[in-house]
């Protein structure tokens, strides 16, 4: 039961964060960057996963947190 | 929100984003001493968090903590449970933290999902907080007069939003 909360809660924070970031994104800036970064950001918006994103962008931690932002994209939590 | 330990162990993900809030001293106030693992102060290179810090480590209020090999193996090993589990996955530099909370008790201060939904996801017994609950532990000690606008605050100074499920928590607690 309590697992079942905890699994609920989760998913919820998921997809409140993801409407989020796919909202508040300055989506004009994110398209006209390099590949990869843009790439690293649209992994970001859907997944909220920033270890994984940074590997993608290949940017230090506060360099990719710059990168947010810079693409107006907030951390939900 | 449990209780929280007189001291505390930073991430990397709360110290980026806490030193952009203009009221950032108030965590000195709630802890005697917040501790720095070195792998996160290795992460943090631009003002104003390696400012901050440094500031902050040069006074005392902050603390260099050293990575044992012990606390890195409880590290390793809360990563490698997090992968199994419905859950984002934990990092070493987040777990870092969490070993040390565990093993010492100081409170784990992140902004990382992972991190933050790990005590009750993997039944570790560590009191995680994010700058949701620092803010409204200031509050509850009248360190600050309007919970909802220092919430507000943070939001914006930090690019940083809460969930509805926090703010509607706020909402309870300055009804009550």
């Amino acid at each position: 039961m309590g697992a079942r909360v905890e699994v609920d809660e989760i998913l919820e924070w998921e997809e409140e964060a993801r409407k989020l970031r796919r909202e508040r994104a300055d989506w004009e800036f994110i398209e006209k960057l390099p590949p990869k970064l843009k790439a690293a950001l649209k992994y970001y918006i859907e997944t909220g996963d920033f270890r994984v994103a940074q590997q993608i962008a290949g940017l230090d931690f506060e360099d990719f947190r710059e990168l947010l932002r810079r693409a107006r994209i907030p951390i939900v939590l | 929100m449990s209780r929280a330990s007189r001291e505390a162990v930073a991430d990397t993900s709360f110290l980026v984003d806490w030193t952009r809030y203009s009221r950032r001293d108030l965590l000195l106030e709630l802890f005697e001493v917040v501790h720095v693992p070195e792998s996160v102060l290795r992460e943090l290179k631009l003002p104003p968090a390696v400012d901050w810090v440094a500031e902050r480590l040069a006074s005392g209020a902050f603390a260099l903590f050293t990575e044992t090999p012990e606390i890195e193996g409880e590290a390793r090993r809360l990563m490698a449970l997090s992968r199994g589990r419905p859950l984002k996955r934990v990092d070493y530099p987040e777990a870092v933290c969490l070993a040390a909370g565990l093993r010492f008790g100081y409170t784990v201060l992140t902004e990382n999902g992972g991190a933050y939904f790990a005590p009750r996801v993997l039944g570790l017994n560590v009191t995680v907080w994010r700058a949701f609950e620092v803010i409204v532990e200031a509050w509850q000690r009248g360190l600050v007069e309007d919970l909802v606008g220092e919430l507000r605050r943070y939001e914006e100074e930090a690019l940083h939003l809460f969930r509805r499920r926090d703010w509607e928590h706020a909402w309870r607690l300055t009804r009550s």
